[in-house]
């Protein structure tokens, strides 16, 4: 840079001119430096004032009702966030005042929608999220004024917030279902017994469907809204998202026909015409409670079948159990079911072609003796 | 000089109201029972719709399924104690005759041989038809009743496997008989030559005494006598 510069600079006979570049480049340098790192350089003064209380360990203080709130705020996990470049009442806008007693005590839940909506002006990663939060039924309870529904902060952390690609597929599951459990804790403590709970959780694995992978994320709704992906008419295409497909289900050993032959099944078809009341995935195999057939507390482990079967059957008896349930009749492995069909199918093509030469022999003669006959 | 047409009655007034009832039955067991088997078609949807939906469809089909029931059990009674309806089952029974018949018949059709069998009241399509929907309808009956007790929760009285064969063979099984009734019989009594728009037989229960003689040669001997079969010729 200096040599490219050097070039020009015998042109100019004042002495000073040399010196000059050095202040106006060493300038350039440092504007560069504030473009790239700006939050060691802008935010850092507003932040110190902040933290003189909130980066205290002991920053503490008691509410009305006895508990105990901790303010520390840990400055390390704000500078690692996508906010670093944010000064605290960016979001905390309702401190206007900070006196030597502090600020007022009322202050309000940080609202992300202040920046995060459609082309907003501070350059805020622009989403439909917050619209789709709306219909969410976690919304829907914030607004009936439920104190415990979950808002932006809830799941996304506040301080700590971090880029979704900051953890890998299995650490953001484990993440994320640890985040739903800690309110939905009956769930979580099922489903971390389950198969996909335990393939999460033990075995590490990417595939395995976290909450959110069920439920959706901010569109959730509750599982009696038809709008829901839960919805008794709707779960089975929601399982069939993973369940039909060989390449993710197959390495587990699981067959990829296990949609098919639902949705061909007497269960499955009345499914396609809404019948609410039919057996769908869950109503069998179990909501978050999945486990597999070898286990013998599974819902459809041999022992269980019939008591399964049951809740919709009552006259569920063990001839339920002898047979396969996931029936393809077309394919070779049904066994005698197959045989049988294909001789019926073949027995129906058999007499088909008879006919047709049986007809066509006897319409041939019938119109040459009638043609005769005149 | 035209001949004055003279008939014969073929098939009593209670033979004829069976085949209505029969086919009538047969056709929405048919559309009701094949929509459900090709329901992933649009024409099946389409179909299902008109018969008023998935539910409905269901109970269509067992309403006219219990009409069959019916039918048989009155067509068994009608053959068994009626003087009539004994003689028909005598004339429509297979015979050693008839196996002959087919070997004629065969030969006849493909050539080989210009003598035309011979037949008595019922020609070998017409006894093949009739114990075809016999055999036929049984086995939808039989294998319908053990669908229909499981779906009215009384219980699945075989093995869930054996249950998956009635089921397929429920399901194949109404297609041949579509397949039969609706290529062969549709052909013999409506596009034939010989009959074409329509046989008359199944309204009027009457045949001409030229037809008979034609396609029934050993039917019109019984009746006219044998004498008169040959004087006329």
């Amino acid at each position: 840079m200096n040599g490219f510069l050097g070039k020009n600079l015998p042109k100019m006979k004042n002495k000073f001119s040399g010196k000059i570049f050095h202040i106006l480049s060493l300038i350039v340098f440092s504007l560069l430096l504030m473009g790239f790192f700006p939050r060691y350089l802008f935010t850092q003064t507003q932040i110190q004032k902040c933290t003189i209380c909130h980066g205290k360990k002991d920053f503490k203080v008691q509410l009305d009702d006895g508990s105990v709130r901790n303010l520390f705020v840990e400055e390390k996990l704000l500078k690692e966030s996508p906010h670093y470049n944010n000064n605290c009442t960016d979001c905390h806008n309702d401190i206007v005042e900070i006196t030597a007693v502090g600020h007022t005590k009322n202050v309000k839940k940080v609202q992300c929608t202040r920046c995060h909506f459609e082309n907003n002006p501070v350059g805020a990663p622009e989403t439909q999220m917050y619209k789709d939060f709306q219909e969410s039924i976690h919304q829907q309870e914030f607004l009936k004024g439920n104190p415990k529904a979950p808002v932006c902060q809830s799941c996304h952390g506040s301080h700590d917030i971090k880029y979704r690609k900051s953890l890998s597929s299995v650490e953001l599951k484990k993440k994320i279902s640890k985040m739903c459990g800690q309110c939905h804790l009956d769930i979580y403590s099922s489903y971390s017994t389950s198969i996909h709970g335990v393939a999460l959780f033990d075995k590490n694995s990417p595939d395995v469907p976290a909450c959110s992978d069920c439920h959706g994320e901010h569109k959730i709704r509750g599982h009696e809204d038809p709008g829901s992906s839960v919805f008794s008419t709707k779960i089975y295409n929601t399982c069939g998202n993973c369940h039909a497909s060989a390449s993710i289900v197959e390495k587990y050993g699981i067959k990829s026909d296990k949609f098919q032959t639902y949705e061909s099944s007497f269960h499955g078809i009345a499914m396609q015409f809404g019948e609410k009341t039919a057996a769908n995935c869950a109503s069998c195999h179990g909501v978050h409670d999945i486990k597999s057939q070898n286990d013998p507390t599974s819902s459809i482990h041999s022992n269980n079948i019939v008591k399964t079967c049951g809740k919709c059957h009552p006259d569920a008896n063990a001839n339920y159990t002898k047979g396969k349930i996931h029936l393809n009749p077309h394919s070779e492995e049904a066994g005698s079911i197959y045989y049988i069909g294909s001789f019926f199918k073949w027995l129906t093509i058999i007499t088909l072609s008879f006919l047709f030469i049986h007809i066509m022999l006897d319409l041939i003669r019938k119109i040459k003796l009638k043609k005769a006959g005149k | 000089m035209k001949k004055k047409e003279e008939y014969i009655v073929r098939f009593n007034l209670l033979e004829r109201i069976q085949h209505v009832v029969l086919f009538i039955t047969l056709i929405i067991l048919l559309i009701t029972g094949l929509s459900l088997k090709y329901y992933d078609t649009g024409f099946g949807k389409f179909i299902i719709s008109l018969e008023g939906g998935y539910q409905n469809r269901g109970k269509i089909h067992i309403i006219f399924a219990f009409i069959l029931v019916a039918l048989g059990i009155f067509h068994f009674i009608y053959i068994i104690f009626s003087d009539k309806g004994h003689n028909e089952i005598a004339l429509i029974k297979y015979r050693k005759k008839d196996f002959q018949d087919l070997k004629k018949s065969f030969k006849y059709n493909f050539r080989i041989s210009k003598e035309k069998p011979e037949f008595a009241k019922y020609n070998l399509a017409q006894k093949f038809q009739y114990w075809g929907v016999i055999l036929g309808c049984t086995l939808m009956i039989f294998t319908g009743i053990i669908l229909l007790l499981k779906v009215w929760g009384i219980g699945m009285i075989v093995p869930k496997w054996m249950w998956d064969i009635t089921n397929i063979i429920h399901s194949y099984e109404g297609m041949l008989i579509f397949v039969v009734l609706f290529v062969w019989h549709i052909y013999d009594v409506h596009i034939s030559p010989d009959v074409f728009p329509m046989s008359t037989v199944w309204l009027t229960g009457k045949i001409s005494k030229d037809k008979l003689k034609e396609n029934h040669p050993l039917e019109y001997e019984r009746i006219f006598g044998k004498e008169s079969a040959e004087n006329e010729k």
